[in-house]
């Protein structure tokens, strides 16, 4: 799966559409930022609802390629403009986390 | 007499050398302000060049920084004595994980150390925009131990916060809380003013940011006893100006 299909799952709003697409390697999913520092893969997408730029800063640094915002939380402008800088995009769905998951899981496994 | 007690200078990973310790201490002159404290992210590096701005400046200046605790709530910690500022600050600094912080070739995020006089000193090559290792209830300790005072911030932000983080504010915390600027005072939807001194600050990371919050005590409040006493008795009022 590209990163670039994350726009086909069914309730992904695409907020920062701009990004290398490569390959996905993986997902995680977590909302403490520095667990996502220690844990998530590089070249993977975060399934999270900390809608802010300090998500971009730590996903630059992990390697991230996407983030997936959930429960339709509002996203500031800062956040995108950060993305777009570091070439991470960013979706986001009226779905939890747990539902998100499963959502990619599938997709990543199919 | 007016004070803000939640500024950053350009040792934040989010600010730019405009915000220099010598620029902060002329503009809150400007402002009419008599107290101010620096209180950059994980780090009290800037505090030295922050006093002695503001002793030209004929300001009263506190020592502190803004440390995200473990739990990823952002905690004022103020001191009168810059040795134990920058003490603690190394310790919080030594606890960080360990990322680079962005080159010089992006200035406004270079977390640059700086003199009284504007003149770059170096920077801090650890990034500190992340989590320090210590717990809200580690820094509690910590801070009363070196005589500090610990005031959770902005805690009615939907991120960063001791609400978002946990859900509530724990015990032991007190008198004083900090709301952003963008808090309603008078509506006080968080209900905060009948168990906390409510306090509101600029929380500046760019010039124009300086003044869009404050805090009006009733009496001279220039050393951390004092502010201490004031923040018990209530003797102190949270301004966003219109
Ligand atoms: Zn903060
Ligand atoms: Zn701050």
């Amino acid at each position: 799966m590209k990163v670039a299909d994350l726009a086909t799952l069914p309730g992904l709003e695409p907020l920062q559409p701009d990004g290398e697409d490569a390959e996905l390697t993986g997902a995680y999913t977590s909302d403490l930022l520095s667990d996502v520092m220690a844990h998530a893969p590089a070249g993977g997408v975060l399934i999270t609802i900390q809608a802010h730029t300090n998500t971009i800063a730590v996903a630059s640094l992990v390697g991230l390629r996407a983030v997936i915002l959930c429960n339709r939380r509002p996203v500031p402008d800062d956040m995108l403009a950060a993305a777009r800088r570091e070439h991470i995009r960013i979706y986001r769905t009226a779905d939890h986390q747990f539902q998100a998951s499963i959502l990619v899981h599938h997709s990543l496994t199919a | 007499m007016k004070a803000d007690l939640h500024i950053h200078s350009c040792l934040s990973p989010c600010g730019g050398l405009e915000m220099s310790p010598r620029a902060i201490a002329r503009r809150a002159r400007e402002l009419g302000l008599g107290l101010v404290a620096l209180t950059d992210h994980n780090s009290a590096a800037n505090c030295g060049a922050f006093v002695e701005a503001c002793r030209r400046e004929g300001l009263a200046a506190l020592c502190g920084l803004e440390v995200c605790t473990r739990e990823e709530a952002h905690v004022l910690c103020l001191f009168d004595r810059l040795d134990r500022a920058e003490e603690f600050g190394a310790a919080v600094l030594a606890s960080l994980p360990p990322a680079p912080a962005p080159g010089p070739d992006e200035p406004d995020r270079a977390q640059w150390l700086l003199n009284a006089d504007d003149e770059i000193e170096g920077r801090v090559e650890q990034y500190l925009g992340l989590a320090s290792a210590f717990t809200l209830s580690d820094l509690l300790a910590r801070v009363a131990q070196l005589d500090g005072l610990l005031i959770p911030a902005h805690v009615d932000r939907p991120a960063f916060s001791v609400i978002s983080q946990l859900g509530f504010i724990p015990p032991g915390i007190g008198p004083a809380v900090e709301v952003s600027f963008r808090y309603n005072l008078r509506a006080d939807p968080l209900n905060l003013q009948g168990r906390y001194t409510l306090l509101t600050h600029s929380d500046a990371h760019e010039p124009e940011h300086m003044g869009r919050a404050y805090l009006e005590f009733a009496s001279e409040v220039t050393t951390l006893a004092a502010l201490r006493k004031a923040l018990a008795d209530r003797a102190v009022r949270a301004i966003h100006p219109p």
